[in-house]
């Protein structure tokens, strides 16, 4: 199977109010991911997790590196180049949810079919799958603050899924949730993964990451 | 399943959260603003009929001048301040916009056309009140004399509305900037 994603001597470095403040997460970091793999993201905290998926879903910039993800440079691809590469080719996941308080769990899984100028039934549609995909059909009207933690990521991964996308970062998935919900969680990545999607996990939890086909560790700073 | 709002709603509503504090004191800015620059303008018109003919540039003209810059002014100020306030405590939504692959100059149009539907209403229902408010203000002024109506011309309405149109894009600019520059990974971590 061809790489997915794949980062070559990526560094990143993080510059304090003072020069000397500087604090470097990620050194000459080299990664392949195929197509269609679950790979696990481990290590301690301030290794480097979250700003390795923020590299490779484009939310940031390495200070070197390649970072190669469906074959699209990353480094070379302006900030709007980059927002249009994500709405196409990444679906994010994060810990804290970050759903829109004021849209219902439906609205806020359509808003990125709002980027790809289908018609409203058939956004309505796609919603609808992936709201029955994460089992929460029946809680399309609610807003955020009235669903459970566990559903609310579940709106999360319905949102990250609903456009298809060829590759999903997840943030801690399962870092809030208990252990019922957490199973339910990692069962839904697997199939999202038997279904051909490529799916990169950070996590603490070693039982997040025996869902994963592999694991990688990070070292701390 | 229901998706009762239109999609080109949900990003306005996403972007600002339709925050009634804010559109009220835009409205509010705005229809101070052009009602006193109706007011002006038709008492200009009014007084100038009395004097006849007069100087190019008259003291008259010098003070709706300035009572009219300092109104709009006034509403820059409080527009601006309004648009700012919205997105700073929303910071955390528009990052997660743009991490959904909005890029920054669509979220920053659903910012101006939020602020854009209040700040025009206000700016159309001033110039609406500025007319009776003028007829009121010339009945008491008047002792007596007979005075020409006041009179809004469609030269001084497109100008009210450019200048309304101006004030929303130039109070969205700070706000603008900040969406440009924004981290989404630093917003979506909740760090200032």
């Amino acid at each position: 199977m061809g790489s997915m994603i794949s980062l070559r001597k990526v560094s990143k470095i993080y510059r304090g109010a003072h020069s000397a403040n500087k604090v470097s997460v990620l050194t000459d970091f080299d990664l392949d991911v195929d197509v269609g793999e679950f790979v696990a993201i481990m290590g301690p905290s301030g290794s480097g997790k979250t700003t390795l998926l923020n590299l490779v879903g484009g939310l940031d910039t390495p200070n070197t590196g390649q970072v190669v993800v469906a074959d699209n440079h990353l480094e070379g691809l302006s900030s709007r180049e980059l927002a249009i590469w994500r709405a196409h080719h990444v679906g994010f996941v994060f810990q804290s949810h970050n759903l829109i308080r004021i849209l219902s769990a439906a609205e806020n899984v359509e808003l990125p079919l709002l980027l790809k100028s289908l018609p409203h039934k058939e956004r309505a549609r796609l919603t609808q799958e992936a709201l029955r995909q994460v089992g929460l059909v029946e809680r399309a009207a609610h807003r955020p603050g009235a669903l459970s933690g566990g559903q609310q990521q579940r709106v999360g991964i319905a949102r990250a899924i609903v456009s298809d996308p060829a590759v999903l970062l997840l943030d801690e998935p399962t870092g809030n949730l208990d252990r019922s919900t957490a199973e339910d969680i990692l069962a839904l990545l697997r199939h999202l993964q038997s279904g051909g999607r490529t799916v990169l996990m950070v996590t603490h939890d070693q039982d997040a990451a025996r869902a994963a086909t592999r694991t990688v560790h990070l070292g701390a700073v | 399943m229901n998706t009762i709002r239109p999609g080109w709603l949900l990003l306005p509503m996403a972007s600002l959260h339709c925050r009634p504090r804010q559109a009220r004191l835009i409205c509010a800015s705005a229809l101070v603003g052009f009602c006193l620059f109706g007011l002006t303008q038709g008492l200009k018109f009014s007084l100038k009929g009395l004097s006849r003919g007069g100087g190019h540039f008259s003291p008259l003209d010098a003070l709706t001048t300035l009572v009219v810059s300092l109104g709009l002014l006034t509403m820059l100020f409080l527009t601006s301040t309004a648009i700012s306030q919205s997105v700073r405590n929303d910071i955390g939504d528009l990052a997660i916009l743009k991490a959904l692959g909005f890029s920054s100059s669509r979220i920053i149009f659903s910012v101006f056309l939020e602020a854009a539907l209040p700040g025009l209403l206000g700016a159309v229902l001033g110039l609406c009140l500025s007319h009776p408010t003028a007829v009121y203000l010339l009945h008491l002024l008047s002792r007596g004399h007979v005075l020409p109506s006041p009179h809004i011309g469609l030269g001084q309405l497109g100008l009210a509305l450019a200048l309304t149109t101006l004030i929303l894009l130039a109070g969205v600019l700070l706000p603008a900037l900040r969406i440009i520059r924004m981290n989404v990974a630093t917003a979506l971590s909740g760090q200032p």
